[in-house]
């Protein structure tokens, strides 16, 4: 199986202090790997080093073999990012929103159409699809944002928090999705809280501490039994706190 | 109640404390750049008008016009300018500002939130213009030798001045937010009207109807000055400072004095009633805008502009359009594009009643060539007003441009295409007419045509190009943007680059005519371009390696 993500010995520092550190990390194609750490740990660093967003102090990065930094278009081509906060165009319908990323994907008009209309439908969105995104809930937003990243069928997805803010039914949809995505081809890096998740969905999961990798393998590796909080009680091992 | 509108004030500089600090810990080298940058453009303001006017005042009898008429010019297109900025801003600051509704949620009076924004607009769509006017009535005052009280009478003048002209401005903002859903007709109506006007005095041969008068500059200048009433008029603000002014240069201070008891008790009477009516009208407005605001984006808005822009390649459609929609669907934008267009189509019209028949073709150049500078001067501030801001405003959606499959170049360049398509027809439009009144030669439509669009892509440029550069990306109301020292540096760019092509235009249609005049046209006009070009690309490369550069932190 190829890498569809690899970071090799990444670093990022902001000021004096470090958010990601000798970080060595591959995503191998067509999987959905959960990456999950505590608050602050440097998941959605990691997650926004992938996608180009901020660069590396140190190490190096490639998303299907190409270097995020360098090769602007088919990486971006290539790439969906799913931010932890949903920030859209508030002055914008979700309807217009969809179109202006499908747009920029250069998504031919009628698959635009079909794409469009199933995630409306699956998502429940079609009483807020004509209202401008500034009167959206959290909830709603997170939909339309994953919707437009799943609109041009990445190769690569990058999902920060999914879960936050979603009812129970559109949870179920979303993890269906992803599931669906990565039959199909597509690699998913998925960082979340939400264990549970984790545990259902992951193929491969890693776990990141004070900015490092403090373990990583396939799912049936990691958890030896497969009991409902077998992957907390991993996590809480892995990630537990002087005094805790 | 005092306590709380103390509070707030406090905020207020605290806010204001803490940006300028937080510009300055971005980088001390940039600002230390944008800081100096400033002053130098200031002075070149400075040195340019005071040179003007050194050269103007060597022809008899033009001092004592400009002493006499041109304060008043000035206090009228201040007072223009004021209104349209405040209005803006109180549009932004206070109707259309997400703090507006938790403000509300607090115990305190309404009228005593409404004060809040109130002042936050105050001092937002004030603080530039004195700046920028300043080197000009220094330049004056040195001109015309004037006495210790004419150069204080502009400082003492201009607060209560400024006062009126906020509370006039949020008048406007409340009466267009009134008007509602009306007012979107209103504005096209409006749009359409002067549109119609200017296509009728083209037409109509309006401006062959005209008085006669001999050959004589200073009465041309007299007369072309004294067509704007307005700012001389006992009746009117700007009448009030320029006749307060003009008596403290006399020495009547008693008068003047009067003059600015007028100003400051119209300033203050009118924010009595400002406050007067904030409870019960300003807060429904302000309730009402936002229940408006739901019901309208119940509307399906359909996809008809993607239809009708089908011809265009589908990455430059999708931007184009999300830009479009996010530049009409702010509520200052059309406003504040019609009023300034709208001002310089009455300065226009105004143009029609004198009389060119027997005037020198130099003095009609001179007009030509101010007419130029008064165009490029509005595009100025239609760029940073609006396109400056458009960059910040993508602030926290900017991940999705950077990560869009789109070179930053093409992004870059396809905000510099939509401001010149949205500018320079209007811009041309105008410049056009102004060469039709002044019967110049047929060829001169064409270079009036060619040297505005040079001028319009270079200053759309600049204002997109310091919108990337300098950016106010925690912002996302496009009045604050503009006030900061981004925008404020754009602007005196822009007039710096104003004043240069002005220059250039007078040796190129042989104002001033130079030792190679024969070809002079030719090495002006290219030098325009050559000039147009050179900024042009310079603000968009260094814009799009920003973007590539840029790291996306704030999300």
């Amino acid at each position: 199986m190829k890498n569809a993500i690899e970071l090799k010995n990444v670093g990022k520092r902001f000021g004096a202090t470090w958010a990601v550190k000798n970080l060595d990390l591959t995503v191998p194609a067509g999987s959905i790997f959960a990456f999950l750490g505590p608050n602050g740990a440097g998941k959605t660093t990691t997650l926004r080093l992938i996608s180009g967003l901020l660069f590396p102090t140190e190490g190096h990065i490639t998303v299907l073999g190409m270097n995020p930094l360098h090769d602007w278009i088919p990486v971006r081509k290539a790439l969906s990012y799913v931010p932890d906060i949903p920030f859209l165009y508030g002055k914008l319908t979700g309807d217009e929103f969809l179109r202006f990323v499908g747009g920029l994907h250069e998504i031919p008009k009628e698959t635009m159409n079909q794409r469009i209309d199933r995630f409306v439908s699956l998502f429940d969105l079609q009483q807020y699809h004509g209202q401008r995104v500034e009167s959206y809930s959290h909830g709603t937003r997170q939909k339309y944002v994953v919707t437009a990243a799943l609109l041009s069928h990445p190769k690569v997805l990058l999902v920060d928090e999914p879960m936050v803010g979603l009812d129970p039914m559109s949870g179920r949809v979303l993890k269906d999705l992803f599931r669906e995505q990565a039959d199909s081809g597509t690699s998913i890096l998925l960082s979340t809280h939400t264990l549970s998740v984790a545990q259902e969905l992951a193929d491969f999961i890693g776990v990141i501490d004070h900015g490092s990798l403090v373990v990583s393998g396939s799912r049936n590796e990691l958890l030896t039994d497969t009991t409902e909080h077998s992957l907390e009680r991993l996590f809480l091992s892995l990630t537990a706190r002087e005094g805790q | 109640m005092i306590h709380s509108a103390f509070v707030f004030f406090r905020i207020l500089v605290r806010r204001s404390r803490r940006s300028l600090a937080d510009g300055l810990s971005r980088s001390y080298l940039r600002s230390l750049v944008v800081i100096t940058g400033s002053i130098l453009l200031l002075f070149g303001i400075y040195a340019g008008t005071r040179i003007g006017f050194i050269a103007l005042t060597g022809l008899s009898g033009i001092a004592g016009i400009l002493a006499a008429r041109l304060p008043g010019l000035i206090y009228l297109i201040l007072f223009g300018m004021l209104i349209a900025s405040s209005a803006v801003t109180f549009l932004g600051s206070f109707f259309s500002s997400r703090e507006t509704s938790f403000l509300y949620q607090l115990p305190v009076p309404k009228r005593l939130v409404m004060a809040a924004r109130w002042q936050e607009a105050f001092f937002m769509s004030t603080w530039a213009f004195p700046i920028i006017i300043l080197p000009f009535h220094i330049a004056l005052c040195q001109t015309l030798r004037s006495s210790f009280a004419y150069v204080i009478s502009f400082p003492v003048f201009l607060f209560p001045f400024a006062l009126l002209t906020t509370a006039l401005g949020s008048f406007v903002a409340s009466g267009i937010i009134a008007l509602g859903p009306l007012w979107r007709r209103i504005r096209l109506a409006l749009l359409l009207a002067g549109f119609a006007v200017l296509v009728y005095i083209l037409v109509s041969g309006a401006h062959t109807q005209l008085r006669q008068f001999d050959d004589d500059p200073v009465r041309f200048l007299e007369t072309t000055l004294s067509q704007f009433r307005f700012g001389y008029s006992p009746w009117t603000p700007p009448g009030w400072w320029y006749l307060g002014a003009e008596a403290a240069r006399t020495g009547d201070y008693m008068v003047a004095f009067r003059f600015w008891v007028m100003l400051m008790s119209s300033a203050l009477l009118s924010l009595w009633f400002l406050v007067a009516i904030a409870k019960s009208t300003l807060y429904r407005l302000f309730a009402g805008r936002v229940e408006s605001d739901e019901i309208s984006q119940r509307r399906f808005s359909g996809i008809r502009l993607e239809s009708l822009l089908s011809f265009l390649p589908i990455q430059f459609r999708a931007l184009l359009i999300k830009d479009l929609r996010l530049l009409i669907r702010d509520p200052g934008q059309w406003a504040q594009s019609i009023l300034l267009f709208g001002l310089m189509g009455v300065y226009v019209f105004s143009l029609k009643g004198l009389a060119y028949d027997n005037l020198q073709i130099k003095w009609r150049l001179i007009v030509a060539t101010a007419n130029f500078a008064a165009v490029c001067g509005i595009l100025t501030s239609i760029g940073t007003r609006f396109f400056f801001p458009l960059p910040s405003l993508e602030g926290k959606m900017a991940w999705l441009i950077r990560l869009a499959p789109v070179s930053p170049w093409k992004t870059i360049s396809l905000k510099l295409i939509l401001a010149v398509l949205w500018t320079y027809p209007p811009a041309a439009l105008l410049s056009i007419a102004t060469v039709v009144f002044l019967d110049l030669p047929a060829g001169f439509i064409l270079t009036t045509g060619l040297n505005v669009f040079l001028a319009d892509i270079a200053l759309m440029s600049l204002s997109v190009g310091f919108g990337v550069l300098l950016p106010e990306t925690a912002q996302e109301d496009a009045s604050r943007i503009v006030s900061g020292i981004g925008g404020t540096l754009a602007l005196l760019v822009g007039l710096g680059f104003v004043i240069l092509s002005a220059i250039i235009v007078t040796f190129q249609l042989g104002v001033i005519p130079g030792p190679w005049h024969s070809h002079t046209y030719t090495y002006m006009t290219l030098l325009l371009g050559v000039v147009s070009l050179a900024v042009t690309t310079g603000m968009m490369y260094a814009a799009s390696r920003r973007i590539e550069r840029m790291e996306v932190v704030q999300m």
